[in-house]
């Protein structure tokens, strides 16, 4: 056997309303449906009421939507019973306290660099058509062009060797520290961690080369000087 | 061992049947033994524009269907003894077409022909697909005007991800031909410039077919418009197929005409 470290996205839901959940999950499937793919994830009980049949039917409806379910964390005691038959492992109590505000939006950086290992690197050679979809879960380069209609989406940075003229959505998973940059800028839609700016008539830096990062939820675009 | 071209846009009426015509047409006065395709199953107009609609006998689907065989089914052209017309069925829908009817259709075809070129519906649907699939090559006819820019760009994509050659981690040879080119219009800002398309679109240029009287009374007279030689979009056509096989000519047609004096005097 061998052992390692794995960062494993959690799931911490505010409340137990399943419409409400699935309100949610519809909507961000639509805005990347790569995301939730077979995504392996835990669901968080901390400060979550809940009883068996509640238990149950948030579990349907998350691996309805094609997350990969392996576990649950900081379980009560009444539950734990039945996590096998949902096959669910239990993943203890959580190491760190609950967040004492669980309705701030803020994501939390821990998701993505738990082992502090170095993300994963994808170089893209080609273009980005219309129409197409490149999703990458690390840093993702792409040698070639993003046209107007394309979409890149990647978990870490964004960065484009040739014009960015599509959307380019970086830290989709919550990295506030993610970055976009491009030889050439004419974004439809920059978005970092979920902090997007759509560019309807274009922006003072269209044609630069810019780099674009998260300053205190706020984008903040940068171009070369020329 | 055949050639396979197909000609394809995306977006409807940018000129994919009079590009398929014309290019064939001028593939066969150059020597090569060409067949054209129509994979507009439904809606069949490539034997218009060819002028043998009146000799359509059995078309795609019967022989897809085996229901004829392709001696009884391709036709002749009139004016070019090379060239051959493979017509679509017009009560037929684009169902009828599959991958493994179309392949024996276009290996039979492959053994006597040098070049099969497909002439795609408009689309990104079944039809669309199935005239790209088997494509070596791919002619990729866009107005300059933006939504045919960006339909291209998506069929653009399209071939490189659905296409056999895709499949077998190759990819298709594309060429940019523009149609419906009017400088004067291009000089006023009312439409994209070639180097604008060329800029979006970003695969080499093949050539570029100025918007013509001559494009219009050849289809209705069901004459390809390279048989117009005196014709600026019949040289124009001309042209590009000189270009496709490996001739190095310069792009004409991309300035205004500037009116001679007896025309400014009198009135053009």
């Amino acid at each position: 056997m061998k052992t390692g470290m794995v960062p494993l996205t959690t799931i911490q839901l505010h409340s137990t309303d399943l419409n409400a959940l699935q309100d949610e999950l519809s909507r961000r499937k639509a805005e990347a449906p790569a995301l939730f793919a077979g995504l392996p994830c835990l669901l968080s009980l901390a400060d979550l009421p809940t009883d068996v049949a509640g238990l149950q039917q948030l579990v349907s409806l998350l691996r309805q939507h094609g997350l990969a379910l392996i576990g649950v964390r900081s379980c009560p005691a009444e539950l734990a019973t039945e996590l096998a038959s949902l096959q669910l492992a239990d993943f203890g109590q959580a190491s760190r306290p609950p967040r004492s505000k669980p309705a701030e939006e803020t994501p939390d950086k821990s998701t993505t660099d738990e082992s502090g290992c170095r993300r994963a690197v994808k170089v893209h050679e080609g273009n980005v058509r219309s129409g197409q979809q490149l999703y990458f879960d690390g840093d993702l380069y792409i040698i070639g062009m993003v046209s107007p209609g394309a979409e890149v989406l990647a978990t870490g940075d964004i960065h484009v060797l040739g014009v960015l003229r599509g959307k380019a959505l970086a830290g989709i998973k919550g990295s506030p520290d993610a970055i976009v940059s491009c030889v050439h800028f004419d974004a439809q839609l920059v978005a970092i961690a979920g902090h997007y700016q759509l560019f309807e008539n274009g922006h003072a830096l269209t044609n630069q080369s810019v780099l674009v990062r998260l300053d205190d939820d706020q984008l903040v675009i940068k171009g070369a000087e020329k | 061992m055949a050639k396979i071209i197909v000609v394809t846009s995306g977006k409807g009426g940018v000129g994919k049947t009079t590009t398929s015509a014309a290019f064939a047409s001028a593939l066969a006065m150059k020597g090569h033994k060409t067949v054209v395709i129509d994979f507009d199953v439904g809606l069949r107009n490539l034997d218009l524009v060819m002028g043998c609609e009146r000799r359509v006998v059995y078309d795609f689907v019967n022989l897809i269907q085996g229901e004829s065989s392709l001696s009884q089914t391709l036709i002749r052209d009139k004016k070019l003894e090379n060239l051959y017309v493979l017509p679509a069925s017009q009560t037929r829908d684009k169902d009828a077409l599959t991958i493994e009817g179309v392949e024996r259709v276009l290996n039979d075809l492959a053994e006597t022909f040098d070049f099969i070129v497909c002439d795609s519906p408009a689309g990104i649907e079944h039809g669309a697909q199935m005239a790209l699939y088997f494509a070596e090559e791919a002619i990729i006819v866009t107005n300059p005007e933006v939504s045919s820019v960006r339909d291209s760009d998506r069929i653009i994509g399209i071939l490189q991800s659905k296409s056999r050659m895709a499949a077998e981690g190759k990819s298709v040879k594309e060429h940019l031909l523009l149609t419906r080119y009017n400088p004067a219009r291009v000089e006023r800002g009312e439409m994209l410039s070639v180097q604008d398309v060329e800029e979006i679109l970003a695969i080499p240029l093949l050539g570029v077919i100025p918007e013509s009287e001559a494009v219009l009374k050849a289809s209705n007279q069901g004459v390809p418009v390279v048989h117009y030689a005196e014709s600026d979009a019949g040289q124009a056509y001309e042209d590009a197929v000189a270009r496709y096989l490996g001739e190095n000519r310069p792009h004409r047609f991309l300035e205004k005409q500037k009116k001679g004096f007896l025309k400014r005097v009198f009135g053009g």
